[in-house]
């Protein structure tokens, strides 16, 4: 085990006084905590500095963890003196909702084991405790969102015995209904379905938390979708007949003459649908997109174009000299 | 946008998000939380509301902040998120439109 330099983590001397201490961990909460932070590891980061925080920040903690760095030496591996007893006991509770809790075995090997001081001040209370909610994303796609899916969702529950000690994990198949009109983001709650409660008490529940799939085609701008459909030069000019895409089943679309490349043509009604029954619209965006290659005739064919069309794309330049 | 399928009262709420029921009023008073219903017997929370007051709780014991702070925060990263889901979006239609670069 690795003697972890709290001093460093939280960029602080050694002889740091409280505000300074307090300054440096909330100046690096606000930049890693992970409900906040979109650095990488923001997660690990947190907690590094929380849990040199929790010693830190309480004289007594910090005093038996000063006592320590003096026998700790660079590069070796550190061992608590032997006949070593925690003297600071008690001080985790009210932790509750703490995204840090769970600390390095070099904290425990200090200051004991936060989670196992908790459930033995729940036992005493004569109550078990109640297991922890999970959270897992779901990925559904757009197609999915148009009906209500009863979809199987297989996952791993970890458990622990009455006496707080990991069990093997539990493999759970459950099966789910998701509500035509689900969004991005939203969450579904499985009453329950989370980790078992200890000694009686409820088990956690599950939530899934739904994430749309990005479609290879269409876009998603509210509830409306957009579908950008390439279309050539002479099809964008003469208007034409295009066959499209939409979330349920093929479309004709007329485009009309002198169509634009960013022009939109709404298709009303082929949208996302939301969960009051409405159903957004489909967009048809049009990009003209030109032959990579021409051969001589196709090529005389533009030339004669050129000569005849009097078309100045750019005359919006000399307007504005 | 409201998951209103699936809701608790304020007992469930208190228990699942292991928040305390006088700082629950004091999050509704502040505006982080909106249940609808004039008095707390009435309220009713959807699962959108677990996680942000479990967000809003962490912040709380994490960051050290006061519930208007807290409050402030939750918006800003609401709206950040909100700014970055569309900027993918955009990102998304650009790359639909712009052709390959050449030399």
């Amino acid at each position: 085990m690795e003697f972890k330099d709290y001093y460093k983590v939280l960029g602080v001397e050694p002889g740091a006084d409280d505000a300074a201490i307090k300054t440096a961990y909330r100046k690096l909460a606000r930049k890693y905590h992970p409900d906040v932070s979109k650095e990488k590891d923001a997660e690990q980061q947190f907690k590094e500095v929380a849990e040199a925080y929790e010693v830190l920040k309480t004289a007594e903690k910090r005093a038996e963890y000063d006592e320590l760095r003096q026998y700790a030496q660079q590069g070796r591996p550190f061992e608590p003196p032997p006949g070593w007893q925690p003297q600071s006991q008690g001080g985790f509770e009210g932790n509750f909702g703490q995204s840090g809790q769970d600390f390095s075995e070099f904290f425990e090997s200090i200051f004991g084991n936060a989670s196992h001081a908790h459930r033995g001040h729940a036992h005493g209370r004569s109550h078990g405790r109640r297991g922890q909610d999970v959270e897992m994303e779901f990925p559904l796609l757009l197609e999915e969102t148009l009906q209500e899916q009863a979809k199987q969702v297989a996952l791993q529950i970890p458990q622990y015995s009455a006496d707080g000690q990991p069990l093997p994990v539990l493999n759970k198949t459950l099966n789910v209904k998701i509500p035509a009109g689900t969004g991005d983001g939203e969450r579904i709650r499985l009453k329950g379905q989370g980790v078992p409660g200890i000694g009686g008490a409820p088990n956690g529940d599950l939530y899934l938390i739904i994430r749309l799939v990005p479609h290879p085609l269409f876009d998603v701008e509210a509830h409306n979708l957009i579908l950008t459909v390439p279309l050539a030069p002479w099809e964008a000019a003469l208007g034409c007949k295009v066959t499209v895409p939409t979330l349920s089943g093929k479309i004709n679309l007329t485009i009309p003459a002198n169509t634009q490349s960013g022009q939109r043509l709404r298709i009303k009604s082929k949208g996302l649908i939301n969960k009051l029954g409405g159903q957004g619209d489909l967009y048809a965006l049009f990009r003209i997109v030109i032959p990579a290659q021409a051969d001589a005739a196709t090529r005389e064919l533009w030339t004669q174009l050129a000569d005849k069309a009097a078309f100045d794309p750019r005359s919006e330049w000399s307007k504005s000299r | 946008m409201s998951s209103s399928y699936l809701q608790m009262n304020v007992v469930e709420f208190c228990q699942c998000t292991k928040l305390p029921q006088a700082w629950l009023i004091e999050i509704v008073e502040e505006g982080i939380l909106e249940p609808g219903g004039a008095d707390p017997e009435q309220w009713l929370f959807d699962m959108q509301a677990v996680a942000v007051a479990r967000r809003a709780l962490r912040l709380r014991q994490d960051l050290e902040l006061e519930w208007a702070g807290i409050a402030l925060a939750l918006q800003l990263l609401d709206q950040l998120e909100q700014l970055r889901e569309e900027n993918r979006q955009l990102r998304s239609r650009l790359s639909r439109f712009e052709a390959e670069e050449q030399d």
